[in-house]
């Protein structure tokens, strides 16, 4: 037989993220959800909570989330949700294979997850005129960080809206060399036993500037002052989930918002101007502590 | 002994898929031969040499030929073929379900179906620039894994890919890794900060491999061809390649890898080097230039990394007593990188790639003195897999040179990793000890001791696995290198001293360009070159090799796979000139808004003589033009039917002889006076016609009144009761019309064709829905006439019962679609297809009026009452126009219940539409079928699309009798002759200019 054809057997793609889980010892995994194009699986192991705790599974059509394993083909040719709704879900990650349900995924390479660039010395950021009420309350993290546990898990669903908003704004931070990123990050890590596993590594990975492309790309394109690109790239971050598009993008502005100084700073908060729908916040190079 | 031999058409394989079945088949108890291949010159010269009876066939058939013991063993070896060839059956190629596109011929139609960032290109030669300029123009850059390409196609393609911002690696190209994933064949090296441009792919293989040795990994590995660096090609693709590694910030310095380059473009490159601020090493082979072990030694140096004992597996061997270095590799550089280490000491070497002509092997290639071969060369890999894949020529060479006392050191290679051959090691080993034992047992005083030395490129993680196979290799008795040149420095310890007595030369040292220090040589984001190739996750459209798809698929890779199959004989350099056109895609943009913008108004009903200027004795028939010599059985009926009518004539014999004088007859297409007329379409100056205005493109077309079905002119009746109904159609039917027509105003005929579509309707063969609505339409009109009641009546219950009543109009408000496509200089579109019975006929939008013609098919169909196939004619008619401008037998999947007039099944209907979306240039905007989520049609046949896919426009007709005056004998399905296609294809390239 020349072609081997496994229904059950894939190889898969491991983001950087997760290539020191996947190749370590044999750990307990159970199917936290599971929908046509990805499946979620809480690793059970005594890590850190920085580490990744939760693994998507990606087939080609799903977002690729900055942790997954991605897959070579496409929902259509997995079928694995009926399967496993019906099963308890047990697995195993570890020694290069990630077993659930019928499925064995070998790991056969690695892969790079999106990254935000870091804005280039002297760019003037740029943001967006968007109301949003988790706006101003990202803001407020981003100027006193120790508040920031108010916002981890806060919302409905997988990934609560302050979640979202807090990954927008920790990526934003990165992006334009913000100093406050170390303490909102630190606060952010301290509470993540407040949120859902999946969110909790989402946020653990918005920490280091990771994320799906089109929210590390539209938080680059905002540091580096590239409003073109960032008026294009929108409508793609927006479309992210349910909600999570429009609660990531509040939280980039809200750290925009945050960061901004002056007299800028203060016009920023809350206000919407329709007619001037594009301001531009100046930050000093003095500012861009690496 | 039994012998089969059975030619197959239309299923085209690709070499290394063959070569596989024909192992398995080779394996079979009781075969004593077998060989399946495609039906090339050169393969049915092997089948005769076989000793096989070689049949006629194509070179795009395949040719099955078996010999076994008996009948039952070609029996089994048969049914070994097709389980076989079922198991190749990738996903690009199984059956698709109901209502699930097939798979696109094209790449570039598998790019458009995967959404690929880059694709890989392994047709033969070629075939291969056709399909690199899809990828081009997709804005994709593409891997060209394909040899045998022309220099000058090189150029063009890169050019191209210059002005498109993608890179093109390749031709020729074996080895290439962008984030991570190998393409063709590359080993699973680790990540790292190295990034490799690589004008040779073994050469980039051994560098990447060493250096993974080392501990160190590579960013990306972007391969440019063998010629890259050549004066010819003047390191086009370097460029870019070195300008997007200087932008990605996973790569901190570059190793240009290469065969002896060109001098002046060396030079060239390297100041560009300079410039984009990225530390560049340079592993250019050449006479005094260090080897590939020593380039990688300097970047480990540079990078203050410690420099390892290269890995090495030694057998205690006794070197050779007498004889020469025999050099058989499977990769160039490697061979090329033994030569320039042996030349220093041992001076001339013979090789089929040389170091200077005057050493080159004759065309048998026979071994003298020192000497090397390179079995991966293009000239070696015409028609067969390269021996990284498949091993046989070399294999038998090592036996062949083991015989031969004149052999006294074997020096190979063995190339691990993606795209290679899965299991390489046991197969080389059993040569290796085979040969040695040969040596051993060799009558020449009492045998001789041969020496065999091989270099191994490879790592750990390479699905072979490279201490698995270098151990194989050893317990076969060679000494195992994972350095090449250490390899060809220790096989030349291994000959006589005498041969070996020279100096060591002195190693000289690899360059570097000194590193520019710019701070900001990383690019902004919004000018990332190559449009993101290195930053975007790999997802990959392939045409060709199979095995490089599934090597993609086995690495997590999205693939999309063309179904590639070779264009129609003869085209290719046709089909590079026209796809290198650079007028082409806006004349063909041009082209399908004029298709679909047009207009199409019914806005008079008149008589022939008044609306077209027909002069007594003048008639228009459909398709090309033709003779009446020529004429079918069905064109000379209704001719005749038209003089009777005329009163040219009184009966019909007198008629036929006047038409054969040809005396005061003048025989003259419809196209050529902007009508259309279906079937034999013959118009005499009294019969009526309809009128229609394209407002859009101030276009005007005409066409005759339908006389509905059975015994009628068009189907080439000419009885009685035809010419009568004739006459009461001028009487009474055509005045009528005018009358409803200008009662109510003008029609929009484009409206009712979206509207049919919708109704179950293909406006070719199946014109229910409209033919009912146009009545509704004209009925008020009709009924309010001022005409006598009885004739209204008559008028009415005529055209209610004809369910065609509506194709006369379908047809000209195709026709004025197609005109306003018509004459764009350099639009490939077809803007006439039309057939008389004896010729079909199309016009292209760039050739102008000129008719390019084959001989007519005979559609293949259901037929009326006891009529059968021998009873129907050639195709006939110019309603083609109506698949011409996107409906009739393309819109087939919006009537399924056609099925039931013309043949086929519904998934027939289904897949017959979506498949001509791959030979058409867009959808149409107005015309949409509702079962395909509202897909407009497939619009605009695109000839070099037919030619290369070899996919026919699917026609949907009338089947006419053959014998004149039988009338309708059937409905059925047709294709144009190729023929038509590819000469007017033909005349788009004569007509092409320049690159």
């Amino acid at each position: 037989v020349l072609r081997a054809t496994d229904p059950t057997r894939w190889p898969g793609a491991v983001s950087t993220l997760a290539a020191a889980l996947v190749a370590g010892p044999e750990r307990q995994a159970r199917v936290l959800g599971a929908f046509p194009s990805v499946v979620y699986l809480a690793v059970d192991a005594p890590i850190p909570r920085t580490s990744v705790a939760v693994l998507p599974i990606l087939a080609a059509d799903a977002l690729a989330l900055p942790t997954g394993i991605r897959l070579g083909v496409g929902s259509a040719d997995l079928g694995w949700v009926a399967e496993l709704e019906d099963q308890a879900g047990e697995g195993v990650v570890g020694q290069g294979q990630i077993r659930f349900g019928r499925w064995r995924i070998d790991a056969v390479r690695t892969w790079l997850p999106a990254q935000v660039a870091r804005a280039p010395v002297g760019s003037r950021a740029v943001s967006l005129d968007r109301t949003d009420e988790l706006r101003p309350h990202t803001a407020e993290v981003v100027r006193h960080a120790r508040l920031a546990r108010r916002l981890v898990g806060r919302g409905r669903g997988l990934t609560p809206s302050g979640d979202d908003a807090l990954c927008g704004a920790m990526l934003v931070l990165r992006a334009v060399g913000s100093p406050a990123l170390g303490p909102v990050r630190e606060h952010v890590v301290a509470s993540l036993q407040g949120t859902t596993s999946l969110s909790a590594s989402f946020l653990a990975a918005a920490g280091g500037g990771y994320a799906v492309p089109a929210a590390a790309r539209l938080a680059s394109a905002l540091a580096a002052g590239d409003a073109p690109a960032a008026q294009a790239l929108l409508a793609e971050a927006l479309a992210i989930g349910h909600t999570s598009g429009s609660d990531l993008v509040a939280g980039m502005l809200g750290a925009l918002d945050a960061t901004a100084t002056g007299a800028a700073a203060t016009a920023a908060v809350g206000v919407n101007t329709p007619q001037d729908s594009r301001r531009v916040y100046p930050h000093s190079a003095g500012s861009l502590a690496r | 002994v039994t012998n089969h031999v059975e030619v197959r058409g239309g299923a085209y394989h690709d070499s290394v898929s063959l070569m596989q079945v024909s192992r398995a088949l080779a394996e079979v108890p009781g075969v004593q031969a077998a060989q399946v291949a495609m039906a090339t010159e050169l393969n049915m010269e092997v089948l005769a040499g076989m000793g096989f009876d070689v049949p006629g066939a194509s070179p795009n058939d395949l040719v099955i030929a078996i010999r076994g013991a008996d009948e039952a063993a070609v029996g089994a070896g048969l049914a070994a073929l097709e389980s076989t060839l079922a198991a190749l059956k990738s996903p690009a190629t199984s059956a698709p379900g109901l209502g699930e596109p097939p798979s696109p011929h094209t790449l570039g139609g598998a790019i458009g179906r995967g959404g690929a960032n880059l694709a890989l290109v392994s047709v033969p030669g070629p075939h291969a620039t056709v399909e690199a300029l899809d990828a081009i123009s997709a804005g994709v850059s593409v891997m060209l894994f394909s040899d045998n390409v022309p220099v000058e196609q090189e150029v063009l393609l890169k050019e191209a890919a210059r002005a498109a911002d993608v890179l093109v690696m390749g031709p020729d190209c074996g080895t290439a890794v962008v984030n991570g994933v190998a393409l063709g064949f590359a080993n699973a090296v680790r990540r790292g900060s190295v990034g490799l441009v690589a004008a040779s792919g073994t050469g980039a293989q051994q560098v990447m491999c060493l250096l993974d040795a080392a501990g160190v990994g590579v960013s990306h590995c972007l391969g440019l061809g063998g010629r890259d660096l050549s004066a010819a090609v003047g390191g086009r693709s370097a460029r870019q390649a070195l300008a997007a590694l200087a932008a990605d910030p996973g790569t901190d310095l570059a190793v240009v890898v290469s065969k002896p380059p060109d001098p002046a473009v060396l030079a060239d490159l390297q100041r560009y080097a300079v410039r984009l601020g990225l530390p560049v090493h340079w592993a250019t082979l050449g006479a005094g230039r260090p080897d590939l072990t020593a380039a990688v030694e300097a970047v480990l140096e540079a990078q203050d990394h410690p420099v390892p004992e290269w890995p090495a597996w030694l057998v205690d061997q006794a070197p050779a007593e007498d004889g020469y270095l025999r050099g058989l590799f499977c990769g160039g550089t490697l061979a090329d990188e033994a030569m320039l280490v042996a030349a220093a000491r041992l001076g001339r070497l013979h090789s089929n790639i040389p170091l200077e002509p005057g050493l080159a092997l004759g065309p048998d290639l026979r071994s003298t003195g020192h000497t090397v071969i390179d079995f991966g060369d293009d000239a070696m890999t015409r028609g067969r897999a390269h021996p990284m894949i498949d091993p046989t020529l070399r294999l038998e060479r090592i036996a062949e040179e083991a015989s031969h006392p004149e052999c006294g050191v074997l020096l190979l290679d063995l190339v691990l990793g993606h795209g290679a051959h899965p299991q390489p090691a046991g197969e080389l080993a059993e040569a290796i000890a085979g040969a040695r034992s040969t040596a051993r047992s060799s009558s020449s005083r009492g045998g001789r001791p041969l020496p065999v030395v091989v270099s191994i490129i490879g790592v750990e993680d390479d699905p072979q696995g490279l201490a698995g196979c270098a151990e194989t290799l050893h317990a076969a008795g060679a000494s195992v290198f994972l350095s090449n040149a250490q390899a060809a420095r220790h096989a030349l310890g291994l000959l006589p001293e005498r041969e070996a007595d020279m100096a060591e030369p002195r190693e000289a040292r690899a360059s570097r360009t000194p590193a520019g220090s710019t701070p900001g040589r990383r690019k902004a984001p919004d000018g990332i070159p190559l449009r993101g190739l290195l930053s975007a996750e790999p997802v990959v459209a392939t045409a060709g090799v199979t095995l490089l798809a599934d090597a993609l698929r086995a690495q997590a890779v999205q693939v999309t796979e063309a179904d590639w199959r070779p264009p129609m004989p003869g085209t290719e350099r046709d089909l590079v000139a026209v796809a290198a056109d650079r007028r082409r895609a806006d004349a063909n943009a041009l082209a399908f808004e004029r298709l679909t913008s047009a207009g199409a108004d019914l806005v008079d009903v008149r008589p022939a003589a008044e609306a077209l200027g027909l002069e007594r004795g003048t008639f228009l028939h459909a398709g090309p033009p033709l003779e009446w010599s020529r004429a079918s059985g069905p064109m000379r009926g209704a001719l005749v039917g038209a003089m009777l009518l005329e009163g040219l004539a009184d009966d019909p014999p007198e008629a036929e002889a006047a038409l054969a004088a040809g005396d005061g007859i003048t025989l003259e297409p419809c196209h050529h006076r902007d009508a259309v007329g279906p079937m034999a379409g013959v118009v005499s100056p009294s019969m009526w016609v309809y009128e229609l205005r394209d407002e859009v493109h101030d276009g005007t077309a005409w066409c005759s009144l339908n006389e509905g079905l059975g015994k009628v002119l068009r189907y080439g009746a000419y009885g009685p009761e035809v010419i009568d109904r004739l006459h009461w159609m001028n009487r009474v039917l055509g005045p009528l019309l005018r009358q409803a027509v200008r009662a109510r105003g003008a029609v929009d005929v484009k409206a009712v064709i979206a509207q049919m579509l919708q109704m179950g309707d293909e406006g070719h063969n199946r014109n229910r829905a409209g033919s009912l609505i146009l009545l509704r339409e004209l009925l008020p009109g009709l009924v309010t006439a001022d005409a006598p009641a009885g004739d209204i009546a008559e008028a009415i219950r005529f055209c209610g019962a004809n369910e065609h009543f509506f194709l006369n109009l379908g047809m000209p408000a195709c026709k004025l679609a197609t005109m306003a496509a018509h004459g764009i200089p350099g639009s490939t579109v077809v803007t006439t297809m039309a057939r008389n019975g004896t010729d079909f006929g199309i016009r292209v939008s760039g050739t102008g009026d000129t008719w390019f013609t084959g001989p007519a098919n005979t559609p293949e169909g259901l037929f009326l009452g006891s009529y059968g196939p021998q009873d129907a004619n050639p195709d006939i008619g110019d309603s083609a126009i109506t698949e011409t401008a996107g409906i009739g037998g393309f819109a087939m999947a919006a009537a399924p219940a056609i099925v039931r007039f013309v043949g086929g099944d519904v998934p027939f209907a289904l897949r017959a539409t979506q498949r001509m979306y791959e030979i058409t240039v867009g959808e149409h905007p107005a015309y949409q079928v509702p079962v395909l989520e509202f897909r407009g049609t497939p619009t605009g046949v695109d000839v070099a699309a037919v030619v290369r896919t070899g996919v026919l426009p699917q026609i949907n007709t009338g089947m006419a009798g053959r014998v004149a005056g039988t009338g309708q004998v059937g409905a059925g399905l047709v294709t144009p002759p190729q023929e038509c296609f590819t000469k007017a294809l033909a005349a788009l390239a004569a007509a092409a200019p320049g690159p």
